[in-house]
């Protein structure tokens, strides 16, 4: 069954895998988390030209899969004159990738603020930046945030495509050991209980977050 | 003192206020009655900079400033309910957060929240929230009030205690400006009204005049009838 003893001597691989995958699920979520606000803003509050060039870039990004992508940014931008390493290649992907989604949960999260509280704060005297720092930008971010944490959630499963472009994550770990072993149930097993164990970490701290982002109940 | 004078405002080629004219004085509670669409909403709007009017003027003798509660009310959901008075009163009016406190501690005392003062705006009834979007209004010290259909999302016991509200506030000198479709919870209050059609005034009557011989009224007496049988 699991055999403890190739997970322990494999440990500073495993390791060094888990090393990888928080650094691409980091990097990439700030990026899409940046470009992601950036284009929600846009598409929220911006000019017909902007809203239009943010839903061409959303179509594209949600509309072809990532592992396209990714193979794109590390195989073609040679080509364009820009060579990245395969670790910021994914993490450009991965990022842009969630910046299409994180756009319209940012954008949803600012639609879905009340009109009549604007005006009310307009008749109060609030200028237009004492609005967005006031009245727009907490409760976008309150709406926006239990969505935000699952989409990290995402972004941390979505890492392990980086494996297909020679990124040493913890699934290409895995895989370099069940190439040695051969044991498919320890290995599939242990990637398992580690991809569980991140998400659970997230899975919680996104319940934590929307039970105190809930002004309904407080 | 509020006057308006020939008020003018048009959407899509249609005037929605057409030769307007209004005084509100200290004191006085003006109610602005009419089915949808009448303009009623449209003047507030102008009134509060939230609309531009296409032509007429607004007076205010000196010294007089508006406040508004909206229809919907526009409270700060994000915020507790004396968090949304001392927002104002700090970031403007200029008050330090102590000096905040303390005016927004004392508002709420006036309007019965002072229990809901930690409180979420979610969490409010009905009637605190009207309470609070009224003490809110209050903070930046207006003398005319206009509030846009307030009793529409109140229950017949709670409309009756805005009146009082409404009467009480009015004795100490507010002036109002109240936009309504019915105006039975206003019967007790001595209110001057306003009944429009098509962005003018068709007919107006203080409150005991229309009651002392309701015929002699007959547009608001139509309107009246016709939106109490809804």
């Amino acid at each position: 069954m699991i055999d403890f003893e190739l997970i322990s001597s494999h440990l500073p691989q495993i390791y060094l895998g888990l090393f990888e995958t928080l650094k691409v699920t980091f990097f990439s979520f700030a990026i899409g988390l940046t470009f992601g606000c950036l284009l929600g803003v846009l598409q929220a509050r911006g000019p017909l030209i902007a809203r239009i060039l943010v839903s061409i870039y959303t179509t594209l990004f949600r509309g072809t899969p990532m592992l396209v992508q990714i193979s794109f940014f590390y195989f073609f931008l040679p080509y364009a004159g820009f060579s990245l390493s395969g670790v910021a290649s994914a993490c450009l992907a991965i990022g842009l990738n969630s910046s299409a989604y994180i756009s319209q949960i940012v954008r949803s999260g600012i639609n879905a603020i009340n009109q009549d509280e604007l005006d009310a704060a307009q008749v109060l005297g609030f200028s237009s930046i004492q609005k967005t720092r006031y009245i727009i930008l907490p409760q976008a971010i309150r709406n926006s945030l239990p969505a935000l944490t699952n989409e990290s959630i995402t972004l941390l499963k979505d890492s392990s495509l980086a494996s297909v472009i020679g990124v040493a994550e913890i699934y290409k770990e895995l895989r370099g050991v069940l190439n040695q072993s051969y044991d498919v149930i320890t290995v599939f097993f242990l990637l398992a209980v580690i991809y569980l164990s991140l998400t659970g970490i997230l899975t919680v701290c996104s319940y934590i977050i929307s039970r105190k982002m809930d002004y309904a109940n407080n | 003192m509020l006057t308006i004078k020939n008020l003018e405002k048009s959407f899509n080629n249609r005037k929605y206020v057409d030769n307007f004219n209004l005084t509100v004085k200290a004191g006085e509670i003006a109610v602005l009655m009419g089915p949808s669409g009448t303009g009623k909403s449209t003047i507030l709007k102008i009134l509060n900079k939230l609309e531009t009017a296409d032509k007429g003027e607004i007076l205010l003798s000196e010294g007089t400033t508006i406040g508004l509660v909206p229809q919907n009310l526009g409270l700060f959901k994000h915020l507790k309910a004396k968090e949304n008075l001392t927002i104002v009163l700090t970031k403007i009016c200029g008050l330090t957060a102590k000096a905040a406190e303390s005016e927004a501690v004392q508002l709420l005392e006036q309007f019965d929240l002072g229990h809901c003062a930690e409180l979420s705006v979610a969490r409010l009834s009905g009637g605190q929230r009207q309470r609070l979007a009224i003490a809110r209004a209050l903070t930046l010290k207006p003398k005319i009030l206009c509030m846009d259909e307030p009793s529409s999302a109140l229950d017949p016991s709670l409309t009756g205690k805005l009146a009082a509200l409404i009467g009480d506030l009015a004795k100490k000198g507010f002036g109002f400006l109240i936009t309504t479709h019915d105006i039975s919870f206003l019967y007790k209050l001595e209110c001057t009204l306003y009944l429009m059609s098509q962005g003018k005034v068709l007919e107006t009557a203080t409150m005991s005049e229309y009651i002392k011989d309701t015929k002699r009224y007959p547009h608001i007496d139509r309107f009246t009838e016709s939106s109490s049988s809804l």
